[in-house]
C-alpha cells in the first residue's frame, strides 16, 4: 500500500516537472529575438529615436540604400501624412540633416 | 553537388570578424553575440541570419515588425519551401500578435457586413463544416528583389528570398462566404489580420478583393502549410491565400472578413501596393507613373537554383543545372536556357507539375567546356506567352521585378 502511495507520488511528480518543462518549451517557442541594430551616433540621433522607433526598428532605416535628401524627405513625409507618424514639422529638417549625413548621399 | 555560394553565403572570415566588430562596437554588450552576415549582392546588403520561434536562421531584414527573407540556397532543397524557411514579412508595429489572441479556446474568424447571416467561427468548425482543400502556390512578396533595382527605391531591400511554395490546406473561401450569404449589394470584402498597429493613428492592415475574385474557387482559408498547422510567423491559425497574387493579399491571423458594398479606401489598398496602371506596370527611371492600380497577380520568374552568381567550376566536368519557374496561375509553358549570355537558346526539362499555382523545377544539362568566364541565363513563358523582359523594368515602389536573371561562373 505504502509502495503504492510512493509510486502514485512518483508519477504526479513526473507528470508535473514534464508540464512545466513543456510550458518553459512552449513559451520559448513563442519569444521573439531581441533587436540589435544600433542607430549610429551623432547629433540628431536623439531626435530620430524619439521620432521614428515608436513605430519600427532601427532597421527600418539603417538597411535602405544611401537615400537622397529629397528621398529622406518624402519618407518621412510619407510616415507623418500616410502612417499617422506624430512628427512635428519643425523637427524635419534636423531629422533630414541627422538622416543624409549618416544614412545618405549628396545627389 | 556542392558548389561556393559567394553572393549568399556567409562573409569570409576575415570580413566576418570585422562586421562583427562593427557591431560589437556599435551595440551593448549583452547584444554583441557575433551574428552570422550573408551579403547580399547589393549596397548596404549585409543581413544577420537569426533564428526565430519555428524557423532556421533567416535573413533579417527588420526587427519590429519582422521581416525575414530566405536563403536562396533553399529554393535547390526541393520545390516546396520548408516551413522553418518561409519567408516573413509583417507592416504593423504591433506583430506577430500575441498568442493569447491566436489559441484554439479565443480565436475566431467573423464574417460580417452585408450577408444575411453572420458567422464566427473556430477554426475547429472551419474544418468540421467545410470541405477541405489542398492547393500547392507559390506565396511572393510585392517587393521581392527590390534591392536590385537600379537607380534603388526605398523600401524593404530584400533579395530574391521574399518568397516560398508551399502545399495550403483550408477551407474555400468561397463555401465560407456563401454560407454566411451575400447580399445583393455586396461589391467586395476586406480581410482584417490580428497584427495591430503600434500607434491609433496608423492605419490599420487591411486588405479588399472584388466580390467575384472572393468568390474564386482557388481562394483559401488556410489552416495548414505542408501538411503542419502554419508557423506563427507565417499567419497561424488562419491565413487568407490567394494564388497566384502577391502576398499583401494573403492576409495573416485573419479573424475580420467584411462584406462591404462599396469600394474599399483604406490605406493598404490606395495609395499602398500601388503599379503603374500599363501592361508592364512600369514607368521611366526616376519617373512617377500618372495612373495607379492595386497590385494583383505576379508575373513571369525564373531562377537558377543549382548555381549562385560568382560559383566556380570544373571546366569539361558535365553539370546538372536546375532551377524553378512560376508565374500568375497560368502554369508555365516552357523554360529556355542560355550558357553564352542570352546569345543562344535552348529548352530546359520541365519537372513534374504540382498545379498551375507552384513552382516549376527545370533541368538541363551544361558542361562549360572553355576555361573562364559563363553567363548563365533562364526565361520561362507561360500558357497566355507572357515571359520575362531581358532589361529590368522600373517603377518607384520596386515592385515586381522579374527581368531574365544571370548567374555569372568561372571555369578552371
Amino acid at each position: 500500500m505504502n509502495q503504492k502511495l510512493h509510486q502514485t507520488f512518483f508519477f504526479v511528480l513526473i507528470a508535473v516537472a514534464g508540464g512545466a518543462w513543456f510550458a518553459f518549451a512552449a513559451d520559448e517557442e513563442w519569444k521573439l529575438p531581441p533587436e540589435t541594430a544600433r542607430l549610429k551616433p551623432g547629433p540628431g540621433a536623439d531626435l530620430v529615436t524619439g521620432n521614428c522607433f515608436n513605430c519600427h526598428s532601427v532597421d527600418y532605416l539603417s538597411t535602405q540604400p544611401p537615400l537622397t535628401r529629397d528621398q529622406w524627405k518624402a519618407s518621412i513625409i510619407k510616415m507623418q501624412q500616410k502612417y499617422g507618424a506624430p512628427v512635428a514639422t519643425n523637427n524635419v529638417d534636423a531629422l533630414l540633416d541627422y538622416l543624409v549625413k549618416n544614412y545618405g548621399r549628396a545627389k | 553537388m556542392k558548389q561556393p555560394l559567394p553572393d549568399f553565403a556567409p562573409l569570409s572570415r576575415r570580413a566576418f570578424l570585422r562586421t562583427a566588430a562593427t557591431l560589437a562596437a556599435a551595440a551593448p554588450a549583452s547584444a554583441a553575440l557575433a551574428e552570422e552576415i550573408v551579403k547580399l549582392p547589393f549596397e548596404n546588403g549585409e543581413r544577420p541570419l537569426v533564428k526565430y520561434p519555428q524557423k532556421r536562421p533567416l535573413l533579417r531584414l527588420t526587427t519590429r515588425p519582422p521581416q525575414l527573407e530566405t536563403p536562396f540556397a533553399v529554393f535547390n532543397e526541393g520545390v516546396l519551401t520548408p516551413n522553418d524557411a518561409f519567408f516573413v514579412r509583417y507592416h504593423l508595429g504591433g506583430s506577430p500578435p500575441a498568442r493569447e489572441l491566436l489559441v484554439p479556446e479565443k480565436f475566431r474568424v467573423s464574417v460580417k457586413g452585408k450577408v444575411n447571416a453572420p458567422l464566427a467561427l473556430s477554426v475547429a468548425e472551419l474544418k468540421s463544416q467545410f470541405e477541405p482543400v489542398e492547393i500547392v502556390a507559390v506565396n511572393q512578396c510585392s517587393g521581392n528583389s527590390r534591392g536590385f533595382f537600379k537607380p534603388r527605391v526605398p523600401g524593404g531591400q530584400m533579395g530574391h528570398g521574399a518568397m516560398g511554395n508551399a502545399k495550403w490546406k483550408g477551407a474555400r473561401l468561397a463555401d465560407v462566404l456563401k454560407k454566411a450569404g451575400l447580399a445583393v449589394a455586396a461589391k467586395q470584402v476586406l480581410f482584417n489580420g490580428l497584427d495591430s498597429p503600434p500607434l491609433p493613428t496608423v492605419p490599420d492592415f487591411i486588405k479588399a478583393l472584388d466580390v467575384e475574385q472572393a468568390l474564386d474557387p482557388d481562394l483559401l482559408l488556410a489552416y495548414e502549410m505542408n501538411g503542419e498547422p502554419l508557423p506563427w510567423l507565417n499567419g497561424f491559425p488562419l491565413r487568407l491565400v490567394v494564388p497566384g497574387h502577391y502576398g499583401t493579399y494573403w492576409v495573416k491571423h485573419v479573424h475580420e472578413i467584411t462584406v462591404v458594398d462599396e469600394q474599399f479606401k483604406g490605406f493598404w489598398m490606395d495609395p499602398a501596393y500601388r503599379i503603374p496602371d500599363d501592361p508592364c506596370a512600369a514607368v521611366a527611371p526616376g519617373t512617377t507613373p500618372k495612373h495607379t492600380v492595386p497590385i494583383s497577380r505576379f508575373n513571369v520568374r525564373s531562377f537558377i537554383t543549382s548555381l549562385a552568381d560568382g560559383a566556380q567550376v570544373k571546366r569539361g566536368a558535365a553539370l546538372s543545372v536546375r532551377g524553378i519557374a512560376f508565374d500568375g496561375g497560368h502554369g508555365i509553358r516552357e523554360v529556355l536556357f542560355s550558357d553564352d549570355g542570352g546569345k543562344s537558346w535552348r529548352a530546359g526539362e520541365l519537372g513534374k507539375d504540382l498545379g498551375k499555382f507552384s513552382f516549376r523545377e527545370w533541368t538541363i544539362a551544361f558542361t562549360p567546356k572553355t576555361a573562364g568566364a559563363h553567363a548563365l541565363m533562364v526565361k520561362a513563358t507561360n500558357v497566355l506567352g507572357q515571359s520575362q523582359p531581358l532589361e529590368p523594368l522600373w517603377n518607384p515602389a520596386g515592385y515586381m521585378r522579374n527581368v531574365v536573371e544571370t548567374v555569372n561562373l568561372s571555369a578552371a
